[in-house]
């Protein structure tokens, strides 16, 4: 370009070069941005999916600590449903997927109530046992502790179509559960509490179990008192649930698999099992119990057989000893 | 008759641009004079005033950035929705599910730290090449209002995706604004819309951030641009008539246009390489071990901790302001002016500004390592120390707690400054107002980085004192 005020002003070579920089910023410029719009789709291709897992794995560390206690270590259900059943898992885009998420997000918001004449578990007709609990609401407005976006984790954990998710609580990695504690008293023992109205020598038989933690297994898992895990159903007030002295012991002698020796027993069936037989119909809060439409779970569950581990005299102390805690 | 020819004589083209191409006098003037964005420039700019090295292009760096920003912003509001929980899945969909919406959402995010940064180097040159002086006084304000209002702009778009990081930063700011005098609990109430932070505060924020602020952004920037032009252009040493002039095109416009895309181009480069942070989604229930305020406003939060609220947040700050407001009518004579420093000026300002980051670091390590064993487990600093030997005396508690945290670091600060001055008299012995300015405005620089470097980098969990590589 000509530069007929060179005399005066910036010489030509000058201007000329500054022109030659504008056009190699501008082409880099465009480069940068081309470059950013062309990977765009691969990366909105993978981001959605991305965002989902990782939700899932966020979803999954909650629910190892939140609520492996009511709805089992791996969604099977314990005092609360079972959810690892096919039917709570969707596509969060489809029609119906939307509904689902909506109930499960609702669930865990507000809670759902339990009724009120059934504060317990109730034995149905048939002999399976029904838990009527209600459900606490996790919500920070409603004083839970968890917010909307990790309400949002927990459904997209629930609702994750390929099942795969129910191996996730409990890996170190992802979804740890949490340590157990066993605080001791002055003589180095495990706080236990002593039941009123028990048998000491059937207390001190149970309370010894309970402490070997290598032979009974029992605190590794639960809670009783102060002392154990929160993997399962915390037992301190087991005498309140309202299941009878032989479903416990069937329970704590033939709750799963596997098998051993001359144990040829069969574990107990889905629906007739420790806790739950819920019925669907509970989304009506209706005032009594409705014994159809039974929700079962799907997998296996987390519960140990202890008929090889424990003689039959021993299965008998820690069932009375259970049923007598009422500590809540 | 070629192509360009032909559109060039064409009725429509010569009803936008009714001069020809700049490359006689005439339309070199004509292209400025007839151009609504260029006419904000004079026809002949002064050719000093081209050099880089005397502007940086700084004033105009911040304007691109703020047009960046407007640009992005707009863009981001057709996505964004201010409330709980809404905005914070918008930043989820935004990166998942609108097409370069990482991208843009990493422009305004850095162009937002970029224009506090530029608005702020910008005040640095003006101070350092004594270009408030007279004429330029009052534009010397407008321009620190400008600054204020960069910074409560970057401030309230922090709030905007309501992730953790967002809610806590917001969360200590708000408590800060309670420790104001008398009225800071209902100013409080107001920046909140209520007690905590909620869905009321997230509608008065995103209000603050793309209307309100903006607007008067833009109203003091239309002043400050005019009171340029009226105040006699940019600043240089020489008066008018021997200044030697050149065609501002295409001279300062070739120069701009350099600045701006190598603006842009950092920007666009930082925006693909580094994604803006998005954290998890607030929870009031769940503090994190560290809260840290933006950067800008981490050197507030680092003064916090060693001195009353009421004097960190709110009488120091508000001290800075005035002071730095004051100084072209305290420096009005037009002598030095468009000279970087002048003649001693640069070691004026290197020797405050050492002084003040060697007190400022000392100060800091006395307040962490001075206790005594009689005191409580952890209590630490000077004010804590002053208060606990009070007490002891007997003095009441009102008593002790206002010597300690308010009276003593009112007079560590005083000292300070005095000592400075005390320095530079024993230095120079015919010191000027001039030179004040600088030292002061050197102090004030150095104590600020060297507080916000300690709060960025050297505080870890609890505000406690690490190395950051450990």
């Amino acid at each position: 370009m000509a530069d007929e005020s060179g005399r005066r002003g910036c010489r030509p070579v000058e201007t000329e070069r500054k022109y030659q920089i504008v056009i190699l910023l501008a082409a880099l410029l465009t480069l940068v941005l081309l470059i950013n719009m062309v990977r765009e789709p691969a990366r909105l291709g993978s981001a959605l999916e991305a965002d989902r897992q990782q939700y899932v794995q966020e979803g999954a560390a909650l629910y190892a600590q939140q609520c492996v206690q009511c709805h089992g270590p791996k969604g099977e259900g314990a005092v609360g449903m079972p959810l690892n059943r096919a039917a709570l898992r969707a596509d969060e885009a489809s029609p119906s997927g939307q509904e689902l998420y909506r109930y499960i997000y609702e669930a865990i918001w507000r809670g759902r109530p339990g009724v009120s004449d059934h504060p317990s578990w109730v034995r149905a007709p048939d002999g399976r046992w029904l838990s009527y609990t209600s459900m606490a609401a996790f919500g920070y407005p409603q004083g839970g502790g968890i917010n909307e976006d990790q309400a949002r984790a927990l459904t997209l954990f629930i609702m994750s179509p390929d099942g795969a998710q129910w191996s996730l609580p409990g890996s170190p990695e992802v979804a740890p559960f949490e340590f157990p504690t066993y605080p001791t008293d002055d003589q180095g023992l495990v706080k236990l509490p002593d039941p009123p109205g028990l048998d000491p020598g059937v207390s001190a038989a149970a309370k010894a179990l309970l402490r070997d933690r290598t032979q009974s297994q029992c605190l590794n898992c639960h809670t009783v008192g102060a002392a154990g895990a929160r993997i399962g159903p915390d037992l301190s007030d087991l005498g309140r649930w309202g299941v009878d002295r032989a479903f416990l012991m069937a329970w704590l002698q033939y709750a799963n698999n596997p098998m051993h020796g001359a144990d040829t027993h069969p574990p107990m069936p889905h629906d007739q099992r420790m806790p739950v037989y819920w019925s669907a119909n509970r989304a009506v809060n209706g005032p009594e119990p409705v014994w159809q439409n039974p929700v079962v779970s799907e997998g296996p569950y987390y519960m140990l057989r202890f008929t090889h581990r424990l003689s039959e005299a021993e299965i008998e102390a820690l069932a009375d000893y259970l049923q007598a805690l009422r500590l809540k | 008759m070629g192509f360009w020819t032909r559109i060039r004589r064409s009725a429509f083209y010569r009803s936008i641009y009714r001069n020809g191409y700049p490359d006689t006098d005439r339309n070199r003037a004509l292209v400025v004079l007839n151009s609504l964005a260029l006419h904000i420039h004079p026809v002949k700019v002064p050719r000093r005033a081209l050099r880089l090295s005397y502007t940086w292009g700084l004033g105009g760096a911040s304007l691109l950035l703020f047009l960046v920003l407007t640009v992005t912003g707009v863009w981001l509001m057709f996505f964004y929705v201010p409330v709980v929980p809404g905005s914070y899945e918008s930043m989820h969909l935004l990166q998942t599910g609108v097409f370069l919406g990482a991208f843009v959402r990493n422009l305004h995010r850095w162009a937002a730290h970029g224009m506090v940064l530029t608005v702020w180097l910008h005040m640095t040159r003006v101070l350092y090449t004594g270009a408030y002086k007279q004429p330029r006084t009052f534009n010397w304000v407008l321009g620190l209002l400008l600054l204020v209002v960069t910074v409560l702009l970057a401030y309230t778009g922090y709030l905007l995706p309501w992730d953790q990081l967002a809610y806590w930063a917001v969360t200590v700011g708000t408590n800060l604004v309670r420790w104001v005098p008398l009225i800071g609990r209902y100013l409080q109430q107001i920046l909140l819309g209520g007690f905590a932070l909620g869905q009321a505060t997230l509608v008065r924020w995103y209000t603050l951030h793309v209307i309100l602020l903006p607007l008067i952004g833009l109203g003091l920037m239309g002043l400050h641009f005019w009171r340029i032009r009226k105040d006699g252009g940019i600043s240089t040493p020489v008066p008018r008539a021997e200044e030697e002039r050149v065609y501002t095109w295409p001279h300062l416009v070739a120069t701009e246009l350099i600045m701006a895309l190598a603006v842009l181009l950092l920007l666009a480069i930082l925006a693909t390489f580094f994604n803006a942070p998005l954290l998890d989604m607030a929870n009031p229930s769940l503090t994190p071990p560290l809260v840290k305020a933006p950067w800008y406003l981490v050197g507030l939060q680092e003064l916090l901790l060693h001195m009353h609220p009421t004097l960190a947040g709110f009488l120091v700050p508000a001290a800075v302001v005035i002071g730095l407001g004051a100084i072209p009518y305290l420096d009005e004579r037009p002598e030095g002016t468009g000279v970087w420093f002048g003649s001693r000026g640069r070691a004026i300002a290197a020797r405050s500004g050492g002084y003040a980051a060697v007190t400022v670091v000392g100060l800091t390590l006395l307040d962490q390592f001075l206790t005594l064993p009689a005191m409580a487990q952890g209590a630490h600093g000077v004010g804590p120390v002053v208060a606990f030997l009070l007490g002891r005396a007997g003095a009441g508690p009102v008593l002790a707690e206002f010597a300690g945290l308010t009276l003593i670091p009112l007079l560590v600060m005083a000292a300070v400054l005095w000592g400075g001055v005390l320095l530079l008299r024993r230095l120079y012995t015919d010191l000027d107002r001039r030179d004040f300015v600088l030292a002061f405005y050197s102090l004030f620089l150095a104590s600020f980085l060297v507080l916000t470097l300690v709060g960025a980098v050297f505080r870890g969990p609890g505000m406690q004192l690490i190395w950051p590589w450990r």
